[in-house]
């Protein structure tokens, strides 16, 4: 059995993706389609830019989602013979069968491992941004919004998590000495409350008079909120359907925690900027309360700055895992994650490029898509 | 394309014209609600003359005369036809050409006069660089020396210190006629001056209104004056041409077209110019209850004796059910801080306001909300006043939904509301960006309706709109509160608006109400020296052109291929300075 040539790798690497293709194929036709009725989204098929950078982060979620069908083998085996082997190596004792990335130090599939990474990255990189997101905006609507003291208190709040060094805010909270005081679970318990009172503000401003719409939705927000919020904060949750692991809840957490203070500051200077408007205005003058002003009428007139930011901040949140993975504070030492396995072929990168060249392209590739993606919709939305 | 143009040529007389533009087309991108932003469009223009182009928003008035300067907005295409200046055509001049030209020989002023002037840069200087640019010959000190006498003979206040002063530093009326100074530096043949006064007040409108009138003669050149208001036109004009979706409707002298139009839409627009004529005789032996009761209401910003302003200063009135107020004043008079602090958008500083026998300033929570519905307000800004992420049957619903009304009951009531505004159901379900300005202000006012509130204060709410809008809009009002006998705080800086819809007026000057009466004892017996001030300056005093009746108004209104649909063209809205 011979090893495999060049361009055998490529088309066997692109073979391996054929649901993904099939997935874009699909996607892109449907929403090429009714492209006229769906808004942002649809007018993002006017600029290329936006295209490539759809095309770009789609790929790599539709990777994630549908990594069991790509993989070669398992990312965890170890294969004995395989051991830093060059791309497009045969499998020994397995016909046909090849490396296409090649083995890593310990002769598992760099392939494999690079697509079961996404999963990581594509699973907390975004949770973490919407968790962010709903703390900043609940606190940003706020203090712009009523200015005064509470405005000056929170922007001093956010100035000072902001004006501290991230590397080593996260060093502190991993540390079994700051871990043990409790702080991360602390911070998970404040700051996992944020999406529950915003649900819970967003469906009593609208419906606050309005019976059984009201306590249905204020109902099932606390109802699922809390079940989620006991699960992920303390991992007291009976069904156990809501887990995070200890080690990753303090990656989360403190992913949420130095991002938040960003969205903070954008939503506050939105709001300051919006309420002045003659619509705030006339929602003042029919008696309207300060929370419905600020989630019906002003909130849903800030969301193109936000969805640009929010594209910006997953690439921004992708690249802090990867630089904490690269630390040695990644989210399990067995998992795939793209930062570890960067910092684990680095040590080998004169003698072995392939190890850490995969994940780190990976990387760049979806980073660079959800920047191109943010641009895109920047250029869009501004044309209205 | 066959040559459309109602209106014969201008009466050809002994001097050549300076520019004639020539069957002239400007295409529009294809997604636009028509073809062409010009069509065949033919003007002349002579010196010493003064030409105003009068045209509602998207009528391509502006686009027209970005093609006098070959400056056309590269998204739009020049299709056919010639600009001659002087006999050679602008359109095909070489980059050098029309350098050589711009500025020096055309030249424009805006309608902004602060955004026409770069903040960071000393007014002189401002000027000295067209002396740089156009007259390289003459030296550092001899451009001082021209600055200077530009700056007085545009009669500004000591030319010496606006030559040092940045723009913040003087007042509009000042800037625009430092922005005038520039524009007449090189002695152009052409001027065009596109909205030059719509931004300032009457009374420093009429003063340059009157420079523009004498420069003409001291630099014997042509002016292209647009604007949108006859009564401008007549302050102003030799001749007028009027242009709607891009076409030239109709041409003539100011006499002509004012007193003795000849196409059904020049009717319109003539008959939508507001006259300084009130229409309303208040009963002023009323002695029911008031609903509104403003005594001593004063409105100080501002902390510490030196930066405080005071924005109303002791203002008092009353109003009964089914009559209007209108309140009167320049910029900077404090008329929409009175209606601001009316509504209690900002707090007043001392007084009380008493609606409908209710203490309003003494409420506090859930009690001011409740109280709330029975003031409300329509706002200036029909582009501002609606929140673009909403729907129609969300914006006017929601004030319903607050009053309490069942869930079963607020769509048709909203599509209700819809209809006493003119709009019908099919308004229901569109979102504010698919209506024209005047549609948005209707809708605005059906918001303002579904709190059923008895007093409405108007702040400013028809002067955003075309004057044709304008007028159904007032008729609008006028009929609203005949049905449903609302009480009305009319803000506005126009008098002639203020004519058309109140019984009394009160004319405020520097936060002072400094005249307060009977619309007609204001305008035929005015007391106060401000007031026959501002009497004075109103545009197209004097002038009395034909009326129509509001029947024939409606049919010609009817007749707009646009009109009938939902969404009037907006044209090229987005282009200009609005």
């Amino acid at each position: 059995m011979d090893r495999l040539s060049a361009f055998e790798i490529i088309t066997g690497v692109l073979a391996q993706f054929t649901p993904v293709w099939i997935g874009l194929a699909v996607i892109f036709t449907i929403s090429y389609v009714y492209r006229e009725r769906l808004a942002l989204y649809g007018k993002l098929f006017d600029s290329t830019i936006g295209i490539i950078g759809l095309v770009l982060v789609l790929f790599w979620v539709l990777t994630a989602l549908m990594a069991d069908w790509i993989i070669t083998f398992d990312p965890l085996d170890q294969i004995s013979g395989m051991k830093n082997k060059k791309p497009g190596w045969p499998v020994r004792g397995q016909e046909g069968m090849h490396y296409l990335l090649g083995g890593d130090n310990l002769a598992r599939d760099v392939f494999s491992r690079m697509v079961m990474g996404s999963r990581t990255v594509l699973v907390i990189a975004p949770a973490a941004t919407i968790f962010a997101f709903m703390v900043g905006i609940t606190l940003g609507l706020l203090a712009g919004y009523k200015g005064g003291k509470s405005d000056t208190a929170l922007t001093f709040l956010a100035n000072m998590v902001l004006a501290f060094p991230v590397i080593l805010l996260f060093f502190l909270l991993v540390t079994p000495e700051i871990r043990s005081t409790g702080v991360p679970l602390y911070l998970a318990g404040v700051l996992f409350l944020f999406p529950i009172i915003f649900f819970l503000l967003l469906f009593w401003s609208r419906f606050e008079g309005q019976g059984t719409k009201l306590y249905v939705s204020l109902g099932l927000t606390l109802g699922l909120g809390l079940w989620a919020y006991s699960g992920l904060a303390f991992n007291a949750d009976p069904t156990g359907v809501f887990y995070m692991d200890p080690n990753l809840l303090n990656i989360f957490v403190s992913v949420v925690f130095v991002n938040s203070p960003t969205v903070f500051r954008i939503v506050r200077g939105l709001t300051a900027d919006i309420q002045t408007r003659d619509y705030v205005a006339a929602a003042q003058t029919r008696g309207e309360k300060s929370w419905y002003i600020l989630l019906w009428e002003i909130l849903p007139n800030a969301r193109g700055p936000l969805i640009v930011d929010f594209c910006l901040r997953i690439g921004y949140t992708t690249i802090l895992l990867g630089t904490l993975g690269f630390f040695g504070l990644g989210v399990s030492p067995e998992s795939a994650d793209w930062g570890m396995t960067i910092n684990e072929g680095r040590k080998l990168l004169a003698l072995y490029p392939h190890l850490a060249l995969p994940p780190a392209l990976a990387l760049m590739s979806l980073v660079l898509g959800l920047n191109l993606l943010a641009d895109g919709l920047r250029e869009e939305s501004l044309k209205d | 394309m066959a040559q459309s143009s109602p209106a014969a040529q201008s009466p050809s007389q002994n001097t050549t014209p300076v520019l004639d533009i020539k069957n002239l087309s400007i295409r529009l991108p294809e997604k636009a609600d028509r073809t062409h932003a010009v069509r065949n469009f033919n003007l002349t223009v002579n010196r010493g003359e003064i030409l105003c182009i009068v045209g509602e928003s998207g009528s391509g008035k502006s686009v027209m005369t970005s093609a006098i300067m070959n400056d056309v907005p590269p998204r739009l295409g020049v299709e056919s036809g010639e600009v001659l200046f002087d006999g050679k055509d602008v359109l095909h001049m070489s980059k050098k050409e029309l350098s050589d030209i711009r500025g020096a020989r055309i030249s424009m002023i805006y309608q902004e006069p602060m955004a026409a002037l770069n903040p960071s840069i000393r007014i002189g200087k401002q000027v000295e660089e067209v002396f740089k640019l156009h007259r390289p010959e003459i030296d550092a000190e001899q451009r001082k020396r021209e600055t200077i006498k530009l700056f007085e003979q545009m009669r500004l206040p000591t030319p010496e210190r606006i030559y040092r002063s940045y723009p913040h530093e003087v007042s509009g009326g000042q800037s625009q006629r430092v922005v005038i100074a520039m524009a007449l530096a090189c002695k152009p043949d052409i001027l065009i001056a596109d909205e030059p006064t719509t931004a300032l007040d009457v009374t420093t409108q009429k003063e340059i209104l009157l420079l523009i009138d004498e420069l003409r003669d001291v630099y014997d050149n042509a002016t292209l004056f647009i604007t949108h208001d006859f009564g401008v036109v007549a302050e102003i004009a030799d001749k007028v041409a009027v242009m709607r979706y891009g076409e030239l409707v109709e041409q003539g002298t100011r006499e002509e077209v004012l007193l003795n139009p000849q196409q059904d839409y020049t009717k319109l627009l003539v008959d939508a110019m507001p006259l300084l004529e009130t229409v309303r005789t208040p009963d002023t032996g009323r002695n029911d209850e008031p609903l509104v009761e403003v005594d001593h209401l004063h409105k100080i910003y501002g902390e510490g004796s030196e930066k405080q302003v005071h924005a109303v200063n002791d203002a008092s009135f009353v109003l009964r059910a089914g009559e209007t107020l209108g309140v009167v004043g320049e910029s900077g008079s404090g008329k929409s801080t009175l209606a601001k602090s009316l509504i209690r958008l900002t707090e007043p500083t001392e007084g009380a306001v008493v609606i409908n026998g209710q203490d309003f300033l003494a409420l506090r929570g859930q009690d001011l909300a409740s109280a709330r519905k029975h003031i409300q307000m329509i706002f200036q800004d029909p582009y501002g006043s609606l929140n673009p992420s909403q729907k129609v049957s969300t914006i006017i619903g929601r004030s319903l939904e607050l009053r309490g009304v069942p869930a079963n009951e607020i769509k048709p009531k909203t599509i209700e509301l819809l209809e006493l505004v003119g709009l019908g159901a099919p308004a229901y379900d569109r979102s504010p960006r698919n209506f024209s300005g005047g549609q948005r202000q209707r809708i605005g006012i059906a918001r303002a309706l579904a709190m059923e509130p008895e007093v409405i204060i108007a702040d400013e709410s028809v002067s955003a709109l075309d004057l044709s809008i304008q007028k159904q809009v007032l008729w609008l009002m006028n009929d609203l509160q005949e049905r449903l006998k609302l009480a009305i705080v009319f803000i506005t800086h126009d008098l002639r608006v203020a004519a058309q819809i109140s019984d009394y007026i009160t004319v405020m000057e520097k936060g002072v109400m400094v005249e307060l009466g009977t619309a007609d004892a204001v305008f035929n017996n005015p007391k106060h020296p401000y007031t026959k001030k501002l009497l004075d300056a109103a545009p197209g005093k004097g002038w009395h052109p034909p009326r129509l009746t509001r029947a024939e108004a409606e049919r010609i209104a009817a007749q707009d291929p646009a009109a009938a649909g939902l969404s009037k063209p907006t044209g090229l809205q987005g282009t200009k300075a609005s």
